[in-house]
């Protein structure tokens, strides 16, 4: 048995490690063998190695660095960083210098810097931020936009110090990268590749890097290729303290790595390199360069696209029907966007008289039943001209305000008839979409209504919006509208229910939820059903708990307070999971969001309390837009505006109008009046319109923004429990992609020592004798009885005998090593043992001869 | 050449790779890189010719070592120039004459300018022999690793690789006859022809066989050796030098032929250390093809014995087949009893008369090689 498992074995031995059998299968034969000795490298050779690869590292890092900084104006400490890299690139460097420096080295690396990222983490996400915010006022200055895109830094007033950390942070990831390279393989396409993601990053925007950073990057690379190419790469540590053998066709390639050469090599190459640099400073220097046109406009067709992720991400390449808004109009969809985003690209070009300092709305859908998950409309206004007298067509329910107003404005003089011209300029919406302010009165008289859906008919709107498209607009459309200036103190307010509309608003617009279940399942009872009273139940609790309760305008009111008071506006909410009601959660666990938030809300709290009302969506018209608009002098105030303006007269002004400036609002039904806009979204403080992203492990998470999980996480992140668990989690996530990193690189290496047929002569115990002949070696070199530490056995066993004593522990030491290093066999762990007690007893023996002769 | 034009093309391919960056990323930078790359190639070649006639080699290797000792072939670089090489390339061709199984091993390592750069290699040989070393050139490549030069180097030397003796017990009292211990005790300069009295510097005419190989290649001439008459009483020992050519053979047959005919000498030097020991001096014969004919080698110090092998190792280099049997009849014609020490594949069962087997150097139970008393 034992002979077939030692064919077995020698069969495949023959297979897979073919080129070791060869070897000795030729040195049977010939007689000849390559001994594999330890043969250890000199400190300095491996000191100078180990320093050639601290000023590889650093040169990378800085020029990486000071490029970043310098394209996109970071503010940073140069020295401090500088320093910090010098120190960085040294330590990690010399961790090669040893073995034992290495094992130990990289475990405390890893220590350090996953306690430092967890411990400073607020303060280097701070610099993460204020790197980011930099970076976004650079993107606004380069594409000539506002972006509006700020990020949250902790430590505003140490903007310099947290850059500065974020910066040193990020060197030392890259120098730990590039230290595996340095000292094992020195591959120029790795240390490349390493860097290409910042450098395109900058070079995408047309930075110039200066000179001395020119050099400083091709420095590295350059010089790794000759490392690589002339094969002195190999750090000699460890089990690379023997030489590395390879063989090839047959043949040995013994290589020898030699410190000094290293270190000249380096110096050659850059003495090369800074007279390439001069040469081009001189003679082409980066001021003469242009770039080529072709060139330029190849990389032009990507802008849009680069700037599509910068703004929305990566999966926005993707995502097109993705929970991410891009800004504009959601046509009443509700909780599938976790994040809105703006283009700043216009949207409108409005011409107007500016009558109020308030927000001027121009309303483009409009929402009529609660659905969870959008809203819509269970009516056709076919049906609703048939419920009511007042209407005759559609039309007339389109202009119920406007004439109302119309008949109004000759006894009252607060009543104003303006003129708004709405100029689409984003081809997304289409021409035919009716956006117009309140109240507009429309005659349509060169088209018709359509509802796109159902084919063309004049006496009715779209099904799933209350506003018509209009047929023959084209992209102009130019709307006569009423404004009730004091609409809020006057009698429609507290007015009863008197007309038909009235009854039949009171009959569709308080119900909570739509007819149509559809598929949502929000709250379910116990035969897994939606429970739709549940919902009405829980609001109706809601507002109780408030103690909301008095007039229209009381109620209004309580409900913009608590909106102020408890919730926060946000464009980066979250989706609404989907086993949740998009109110409830919002009003219950959310507490933040964006105007759809607010607004739907605020109809069902209304509805709730009895109080009429409907979600409106379109553009609205700010203050800031007036003051940022051109004024036409040329066209006639009155020809825009008819009445007194409570904020005087004004002008005409042409505002160009964007899609951070798409909205959701309320509309409140006043008996006998009609619907009159009503805002319920908070201000949104200081960071209006920008996406806030608290910390750097939510941004992290909400980079897929899939579903509300960051608010969870975030929220669970910030409990005491929680806080400890998080700090477990990073550790051992940390270590586990560490483990993962070094098991890959272990593979590796052996798949390539393999293929190289490297060959690996002795182990286990032989090996160790070996090691420790070698260590004596040294010892003998270190009390100057040798001059060489590389010495055979039989010299070895010459200077021992020159002295007396040790002799007969020598014997045995020398048959043991002869055994280890020439034979085949293995040495037991009893002459191991024994081996290491003659070491002991002759360097006794020495140690005792030289007593002697002192 | 094919790995030069490997690296080559890597080289274009980076710089392709640079170019196509170049495209998307427009930018003086990469105007820089391709720059330098277009000139690196042309000044690494530049540097490469600087330094290839600056280049010294001195490659040195022991005169003897025993067997399965290391042999360490240490290899001496310097360049005169200002500037390092960055790999110097020396191939190395070993192989031990009697196994004709040549091993290349290729040192590569860098030059640093202004120092020495001294590497060793060390080997083995797991038998016994002359080991030549040559090394026929030496090929440096510039930094880039594109170019190399040849630089013809000759360099030729031999390692002896001492036998070692085996621990066996065996008696040669009975061997030589009566007058043996006289021989013993005699000491007297010129009585005994067997003994090499004196050397002196070779003059034309003078046979190869009486050529001091050892003394000559230490005094770096030709020292011939002045015998005295044979003595009839001496121990004759024959030693079978015949190895057939295995080539054709298998590598494990290979193998096992190899180490019979190594153990030739173990046997040798275990006889040779137990006639010293006795104080019995011999006379070795082998036979020597170029002569055609026995050679005869007087020995009577144990240093001299060991001396002898590397005439044995020089001599035996042509080997031609002659029958065991027919070199011990002629041997036993020449010069009577004998004793014979051969491989074991060269046995010679059908010799007519007695032998004894003294003893033998076996391995794993496997006997490679036998020490006979052959007996008239």
């Amino acid at each position: 048995m034992s002979e077939f498992f030692s064919a077995v074995k020698n069969t495949c031995r023959k297979i897979f490690k073919r080129e070791e059998y060869l070897a000795q299968r030729a040195g049977q034969i010939s007689g000849i063998y390559v001994v594999n000795k330890t043969a250890k490298f000199s400190g300095t050779d491996k000191l100078r190695h180990a320093l050639t690869n601290a000023v590889l590292m650093f040169s990378i890092v800085t020029g990486l660095t000071v490029f970043l900084a310098s394209s996109f104006k970071l503010q940073y400490n140069f020295t401090f960083t500088i320093g910090i890299y010098v120190i960085l690139a040294t330590l990690l460097s010399l961790m090669n210098v040893r073995k034992m420096w290495q094992n130990i080295g990289y475990v405390i690396v890893f220590i350090a810097f996953t306690f430092i990222l967890i411990t400073f983490r607020q303060y280097i996400n701070s610099g993460l931020n204020g790197y980011l915010n930099d970076f976004y006022k650079f993107l606004s200055d380069y594409w000539e936009m506002d972006f509006q895109k700020t990020y949250n830094e902790q430590f505003e007033e140490q903007h310099v110090a947290t850059v500065t950390a974020f910066l040193v942070t990020m060197g030392f990831a890259i120098m730990v990268l590039l230290n595996f390279v340095f000292n094992n393989e020195q591959s120029p396409l790795t240390v490349f590749v390493t860097i290409a993601p910042i450098l395109f990053m900058v070079m995408y925007f047309d930075a110039v890097p200066s000179y001395v950073v020119i050099f400083l990057m091709m420095f590295t690379i350059v010089t790794c290729f000759l490392y690589r190419h002339s094969f002195q790469f190999s750090m000699p540590v460890g089990k690379k303290d023997i030489r590395r053998i390879h063989i090839r066709h047959g043949n040995y390639y013994v290589h020898y790595s030699n410190g000094t050469v290293i270190a000249q090599i380096g110096a050659v190459s850059g003495a090369f390199l800074a007279l390439v640099t001069v040469f081009m400073a001189v003679l082409y220097p980066s001021s003469k360069y242009r770039q080529n046109e072709v060139l330029v406009s190849a990389k032009e067709s990507t802008t849009e696209t680069v700037k599509q992720v910068l703004l929305y991400g990566l999966r926005s390449l993707w995502d097109g029907d993705g929970d991410d808004a891009i800004g504009g109009l959601n046509s009443g969809s509700l909780g599938q966007n976790g994040t809105v985003y703006s283009d700043y690209e216009t949207d409108l070009i409005v011409t107007f008289a500016p009558y109020v300092y308030d927000t001027v709305y121009l309303k483009s859908f409009v929402g009529t039943n609660y659905y969870s998950t959008r809203w819509t409309t269970s009516f056709t206004d076919a049906s609703l001209v048939d419920s009511c007298d007042e209407f005759d067509n559609a039309g007339d329910l389109f202009n119920y305000e406007a004439d109302h107003l119309e008949e109004l404005m000759e006894t009252d003089s607060s009543i104003l008839k303006g003129k708004l011209r709405v100029e689409i300029a984003d081809p997304i919406i289409s021409p035919y979409t009716v956006i117009c302010p309140y109240h507009t009165q429309a005659d349509f008289g060169g088209g018709h209504f359509f509802t796109g859906y159902f084919g063309s008919n004049d006496d009715s709107v779209m099904l799933w919006t209350r506003m018509p498209f209009y047929e023959g607009a084209e992209d102009y459309k130019e709307y006569t509208y009423y404004v009730y200036q004091d609409i809020w103190d006057s009698e429609y307010v507290e007015a009863p229910v008197k007309t038909e509309y009235d009854k039949f608003v009171y009959d569709n617009y308080l119900s909570i939820w739509g007819v149509d279940s559809g598929s949502a399942m929000v709250v379910m009872d116990s035969n897994n059903e939606l429970d739709v009273n549940n919902v009405r139940q829980m609001l109706k609790s809601y507002c109780e708990d408030r103690g909301f309760g008095g007039s229209k305008k009381e109620i209004i009111a309580q409900i913009q307070d608590m909106f102020v008071r408890e919730f926060k506006y946000s464009l980066n909410p979250g989706v609404t999971p989907k086993s949740e009601d998009f109110v409830l959660y919002f009003l219950k666990k959310q507490k933040e969001g964006y105007c759809s938030y607010f607004a739907t809300s605020a109809v069902l709290l209304l509805r709730t309390m009895g109080i009429p009302a409907r979600y409106a969506e379109g553009y609205v018209v700010s203050m800031s837009d007036v003051v940022d608009a051109d004024i036409l002098t040329d066209e006639k105030y009155e020809d825009y505006l008819q009445g007194e303006a409570n904020v005087g007269k004004t002008a005409v002004v042409r505002a160009e109008i964007d899609d951070s400036r798409a909205h959701a609002w309320v509309e409140v039904y006043l008996n006998g009046y009609g619907w009159v806009p009503v805002e319920f979204t908070p201000p949104s403080g200081p960071d209006d319109d920008s996406t806030n992203y608290d910390n750097l492990w939510r941004s992290l998470t909400n980079f897929d923004g899939s579903d509300n999980t960051a608010n969870v996480v975030a929220a669970f992140m910030n409990s005491g429990a929680g806080n400890v668990i998080a700090v477990i989690i990073r550790i051992i996530v940390a270590a586990a992609i560490a483990f993962g990193l070094v098991i890959l690189y272990r593979f590796y290496k052996n798949y390539r020592d393999k293929k190289a047929g490297i060959v690996h002569f002795y182990s286990g115990d032989n090996e160790r004798v070996l090691k420790l002949y070698q260590g004596m070696c040294a010892y003998l070199k270190a009390k100057k009885l040798t001059d060489d530490d590389n010495i055979t056995i039989t010299e070895f066993v010459n200077i021992i005998n020159q002295g007396e004593g040790g002799e007969g522990a020598l014997e045995e030491f020398a048959r043991t090593y002869k055994k280890a290093a020439y034979s085949s066999e293995k040495i037991s762990r009893e002459e191991l043992l024994s081996f290491k007690a003659n070491l002991r007893a002759i360097k006794s023996a020495l140690r005792k001869r030289a007593a002697k002769q002192r | 050449m094919f790995k030069n034009i490997y690296t080559r093309l890597c080289y274009i391919c980076i710089f392709a790779m640079f170019a196509v960056f170049f495209c998307f990323f427009v930018n003086y930078f990469f105007v820089v890189v391709m720059v330098a790359m277009i000139v690196l190639p042309v000044v690494s070649y530049l540097a490469l010719r600087y330094s290839r006639d600056k280049l010294t080699v001195a490659i040195e290797v022991p005169s003897q070592v025993n067997r399965g000792e290391e042999i360490t072939v240490r290899v001496n670089m310097k360049t005169s120039g200002y500037l390092p090489i960055a790999r110097t390339q020396i191939s190395l061709n070993m192989e031990n004459a009697f196994y004709a199984q040549p091993e290349t091993y290729y040192i590569c390592c860098g030059v640093p300018a202004f120092k020495e750069a001294s590497v060793s290699l060390n080997i083995r040989s797991d038998y016994c022999g002359c080991v030549n070393i040559t090394a026929g050139r030496a090929e440096i490549w510039d930094y880039t690793g594109m170019f190399s030069y040849k630089i013809p180097m000759e360099f030729n030397s031999s390692v002896v690789i001492i036998a070692q003796s085996v621990e066996s017990e065996f008696s040669t009292e009975a061997i030589g006859g009566a007058g043996l211990t006289e021989l013993v005790e005699q000491d007297v300069k010129g009585n005994d022809s067997s003994q090499v009295i004196d050397t002196r510097d070779y003059r034309p005419g003078d046979k190869p066989n009486r050529i001091h190989w050892k003394l000559s290649t230490k005094l770096e001439k030709l020292i011939v050796k002045e015998y005295g008459a044979i003595s009839s009483n001496d121990v004759l020992v024959l030693v079978n030098l015949y190895k057939p050519d295995v080539k054709a053979l298998s590598a494990k047959l290979q193998y096992e032929t190899n180490i019979a005919f190594d153990r030739v000498f173990d046997a040798y030097m275990t006889l040779l250390e137990h006639l010293m020991k006795e104080k019995r001096p011999f006379t070795l014969c082998f036979y020597a093809p170029e002569i055609g004919e026995l050679k005869r080698e007087d020995i009577t110090t144990y240093a001299e014995g060991v001396a002898v092998l590397s005439e044995m190792y020089y001599e035996a280099l042509s080997l031609e087949p002659m029958l065991a049997v027919d070199l011990c009849k002629k041997t036993m014609d020449e010069f009577g009893e004998f004793i014979y020490i051969c491989p074991a594949y060269e046995e010679c069962e059908s010799i007519e008369g007695e032998y004894e087997e003294l003893f033998n150097v076996s391995a794993n139970d496997r006997v490679l090689s036998h020490c006979y008393w052959i007996k008239h």
